[in-house]
């Protein structure tokens, strides 16, 4: 693949090769501030007629062995032999005849020759001639494709993305082996440079979701590009939302199956977490195990997850809201047993819990920068000492560290860490609110924030599908999950075209 | 006293944050009804928090309708 | 203000939602005290007849496809009339916005935290619906489909808690009530219950996407929530007797306070509670936001958003003054409401259909709106 930036018009410097090679060569270093990792390699080449040729290239990023091997061996060693080589056809001869590398195209222009070398290819440059030939020697060091880091499942395949772009497009094409999966690829940042790629199922994918996606890409203005993050930002429909409305997986299995429901995938290149939209809230809730198992399980898991992620959204709110305001509804011996554990502790609840749930979150932080090896036993005294001991000096009650590590857990119930980060979040004000206004506060905490998800789009469709609006259709697939013979049509409202999956199946009606 | 004072600055604050935006909208009977309802508002609510003793529109519409409702249940007696 | 489409289904919810509004809380209360314990049957009724009040407002609504009720008012009455009647219907609706703040602030102090303000209860709520408000319809449609499953499943758990403790003779002897006393009671009971369901014009047929399952929704929705209304009265009768329901405020909060499940789940009222702030929510939500779309059409501005924040602060203001204290509530609940409210959604709509028909007949002679008429006709198929 070769792309090339549109050479951007500099009318301060005269962008086109001149045919003095020389000159090209003195305003290549200068321009790359003599960088000593350009290689310029100067050969002669013809008997009768000597013609210099410089074959340029930026060491590490291409291919060494391909170099040597593919461009100046061919060249070296053919073209000694021939007698007589015409001064005006020799760019086509060893453009056409002596080149073994597959890829190979012409350039006219300074800028496309840096976008080139910087690309990890060759460009070769002959002498009297305002031309380059640029051949695709593109290094393939890469990391090796191992087990994902941040998703990993019990049953399934272990394979996750590359910081390559080539090595994970090709994962996704192993696993969708269609003419009809498509990519078109942009290059975004100015100075990064980066190669982004959009791939869909042509066909499955809603045309007006594949447009906008391009549409939103090209508008990016930016000098960096250096994670999908980055990308995700700019081509959110909601700025202002803390819930995510792009979904990013490091799984090729997981990418594939979204891009079997009609979903558009972005690639990124440098790093491993390809982007999926449109994203709802049920694709965070789902993780790519869930079809792996059998479907009871699944449906009991995925109803487990949404539980616990209520409850770690809620749990500090309503142990400050019922403690401080609604005691008549705990059963009386807890009421006693509560009463008695929190009658040392000096602060009201709430003071408490915030008290608790930063300390946590400290932790957190911090354990994730830790290095490797302090890492457990710093852990460990986390634990121990401000868990135990600060429930022995009074500082706190055993029922709020319980609270906190019950909490702390059912975060990481979702298997996609952009909403639990959000859910983090939002248990800070919903405590506040139950110190303030007790069960009412928290109420209209969840009112608002259910309020705010109604109103998400991502990429027009709207966030909280197939609740509301209510898709009977789509709810085999949304909360719980139907056997896999049920599961006969894609999501309704992500793509309207193509609702039936597979053409196997008897009696399928394609409700409305 | 503190409320009513709180209730000002709000409506200060409201009042700043809003009414130029409405005015680059180029809609000028939006920002007079703006204005003029945040006025009111503020009023009211500031005088509720000085406890003032603010008649109930509602009392109003009873003494409208009281006859009619005599009149009416005087049928079913 | 681009138009806002809701479906069919989000609308029988939002109907259902709004006609048990606050009805779920004083609706027992005011009608047992007249009609003693045959107050069930006046709800049903009530209910029945409200039906007849559906097919009032469709027909009316059908005679302006594509406008809401305060531009149908000014088409139908021309500019200058169609505006004070509007205009009057928005000073009902946003008093009614005021009284349901109220309503919130009272019992959430009287019954649940007493020691805080009412203001405090009024301005939280308030803000969640200025937020819907700006948010716009279709959020709120999509919010109300997200209430209802939670509305019904507490519903139910809280019939079902409840049922044990049924006595009946508490309902017995049936059929005791004088007419007078039953016919107090309909009316109070429809004045709450049904007669709002006007404001659901505005959202029918200007934001609708089906008309027909629409209009089919309006009458489902009336209907579940007349069950839910009649169950709630019955329970309340047969749990703690008419005089205990009549004598309370809040009946079903009482209820709601004798759940004992096992010893051990108890005075978990405040779930249930959740039950009635959600209807409430929907119910207030449509009058504010029927206030402000309705004063923005009137005076044509083009966007209502910029006045949902004043016209906020205004009714929080509004909730504080609109009642006294709570007799002062119940008094006009009981006493000048029905009538108030007969006037703008009874009569009103009955004056807006005979103009609108006059008109068509009058255009229709000249030859020229036999579409019309004919569509009229289909519409009219309910």
């Amino acid at each position: 693949m070769s792309m090339y930036n549109n050479a951007e018009t500099s009318p301060s410097q005269n962008d086109l090769l001149y045919t003095s090679l020389s000159k090209n060569i003195k305003i290549i270093q200068q321009s790359l501030g003599h960088s000593n990792d350009i290689i310029i390699r100067e050969i002669r080449i013809g008997e009768a007629e000597p013609h210099s040729l410089a074959i340029i290239s930026i060491d590490g990023l291409s291919d060494k062995t391909t170099i040597s091997d593919s461009v100046i061996d061919k060249l070296m060693a053919n073209i000694e032999e021939e007698q007589d080589i015409e001064i005006t056809t020799i760019n086509q001869y060893v453009r056409n005849s002596y080149l073994t590398v597959g890829d190979v195209t012409n350039i006219e222009h300074f800028t496309t020759l840096y976008s080139a070398i910087l690309n990890g290819e060759t460009v070769i440059l002959l002498d009297g001639f305002a031309e380059g030939i640029v051949t695709s020697t593109r290094s393939a060091k890469d990391r090796a494709v191992t087990e994902p880091s941040t998703e990993s499942v019990i049953r399934g395949p272990r394979e996750s993305f590359t910081e390559t772009i080539r090595t994970n497009t090709a994962l996704i094409r192993r696993k969708i082996k269609s003419p009809n999966l498509w990519i078109k690829s942009r290059v975004i940042g100015d100075v990064t440079q980066t190669d982004v790629a959009v791939m869909y199922i042509n066909g499955i994918a809603s045309d007006k979701i594949v447009a906008e996606v391009l549409a939103r890409l090209d508008r990016i203005n930016i000098d960096g590009i250096l994670e999908s993050g980055y990308i995700e930002d700019f081509i959110q429909d909601s700025k202002n939302s803390m819930f995510p409305t792009v979904y990013n997986s490091e799984r090729p299995d997981v990418i594939a199956g979204e891009l079997l429901d009609g979903k558009v995938a972005i690639l990124v290149d440098g790093t491993p977490f390809v982007l999926v939209v449109p994203a709802l809230f049920t694709s965070f809730l789902q993780s790519a195990e869930d079809y792996y198992q059998h479907w009871m399980i699944s449906s009991l898991i995925r109803i487990l997850r949404f539980f616990g992620i209520s409850l770690a959204l809620v749990a500090p709110s309503l142990y400050v809201a019922i403690t401080t305001f609604h005691q008549e509804m705990l059963p009386t011996p807890m009421l006693i047993s509560i009463a008695s554990q929190r009658e040392g502790v000096p602060f009201p609840a709430v003071v408490e819990a915030l008290i608790m749930e930063i300390a946590f979150e400290v932790l957190r932080e911090a354990g994730l920068r830790m290095p490797r090896t302090i890492g457990p036993a710093v852990s460990i005294v986390g634990t121990l000492v401000i868990g135990q001991a600060a429930v022995d000096a009074g500082v706190v009650s055993a029922v709020m560290v319980i609270i906190v590590a019950l909490t702390a857990i059912c975060s990481f119930l979702f298997p996609a860490y952009g909403l639990s980060n959000t859910i983090r979040v939002l248990r800070f004000p919903l405590m506040i609110l139950a110190a303030m206004f007790g069960l009412f506060g928290v109420m209209f905490g969840i009112m608002v924030i259910i309020l705010h998800l109604c109103s998400i789009r991502s990429f027009g469709v709207p966030y909280l599908s197939p609740f509301a609006p209510l898709v009977l259709q789509d709810q085999k697939d949304a909360f719980v999950l139907f056997p896999r013979r049920k599961l006969l049509t894609r999501p309704r409202l992500v793509n309207q075209k193509n609702i039936v999956r597979g053409h196997n199946y008897i009696n399928v009606k394609n409700r409305k | 006293m503190v409320l009513a004072v709180a209730f000002l600055i709000i409506a200060i604050i409201v009042a700043l944050i809003f009414i130029p935006k409405l005015k680059k909208q180029q809609d000028r009977k939006a920002v007079v009804v703006f204005t003029i309802l945040l006025l009111i508002g503020t009023a009211l609510n500031m005088g509720i928090a000085l406890k003032v003793h603010i008649p109930s529109p509602l009392d109003l519409i009873t003494f409208i309708f009281t006859p009619i409702r005599d009149y009416i249940v005087s049928f079913t007696k | 203000m681009e138009k806002e489409i809701i479906s069919s289904r989000q609308f029988t919810i939002v109907t259902f939602l709004y006609s048990i509004g606050t009805a779920i809380l004083i609706i027992p209360s005011s009608i047992t005290g007249a009609a003693k314990q045959d107050a069930w049957i006046a709800a049903s009724i009530g209910v029945l007849l409200s039906l007849l009040l559906v097919k009032l407002f469709l027909t009316l609504a059908n005679q302006t496809p594509s406008l809401n009720f305060i531009e149908a008012n000014e088409k139908i009455l021309g500019r200058f009339f169609g505006k004070i009647t509007a205009i009057c219907f928005l000073i009902m609706t946003f008093l009614s916005a005021g009284e349901l703040l109220y309503f919130i602030g009272i019992f959430m102090k009287t019954e649940v935290m007493p020691e805080t303000p009412t203001l405090a209860f009024a301005l939280l709520f308030s803000i969640i619906i200025m937020y819907a408000a700006y948010l716009g319809i279709e959020t709120f449609a999509r919010s109300a489909e997200i209430l209802f499953p939670m509305f019904i499943f507490i519903f139910i758990f809280f019939i079902i808690s409840i049922s044990p403790q049924i006595t009946f003779e508490n309902i017995q002897p049936l059929l005791e009530a004088t007419k007078t006393s039953m016919l107090y009671s309909i009316t109070r009971f429809m004045s709450i219950f049904s007669f709002p369901l006007l404001v659901l014009l505005m959202l029918y047929p200007a934001s609708v996407n089906v008309q027909q399952a629409a209009q089919k929704g309006l009458y489902i929705g009336t209907i579940l929530g007349g069950v839910v209304l009649i169950t709630l009265i019955v329970l309340s009768i047969l749990v703690l007797g008419p005089e205990n329901t009549a004598a309370r405020t809040f009946p079903s909060y009482a209820l709601a306070q004798r759940i004992s499940i096992g010893n051990f789940l108890q005075r978990i009222e405040i779930i249930m509670a959740f039950m009635w702030i959600s209807s409430i929510y929907i119910r207030t939500f449509m009058y504010f936001y029927t206030t402000v779309v309705g004063l923005a059409q009137i005076l044509k501005i083009k966007d209502h958003r910029p006045l949902i924040l004043p016209m906020g602060i205004i009714v929080i203001g509004l909730s504080q003054i609109v009642h006294p204290d709570i007799v002062h509530s119940t008094n006009y609940n009981n006493e000048i409401w029905p009538i108030f409210s007969f006037i703008f959604t009874i009569l009103l709509p009955i004056l807006l259909l005979i103009v609108a028909v006059i008109r068509n007949r009058k255009s229709k002679a000249q030859n020229n709106e036999t579409p019309q008429q004919e569509t009229k006709n289909d519409n009219q198929k309910v």
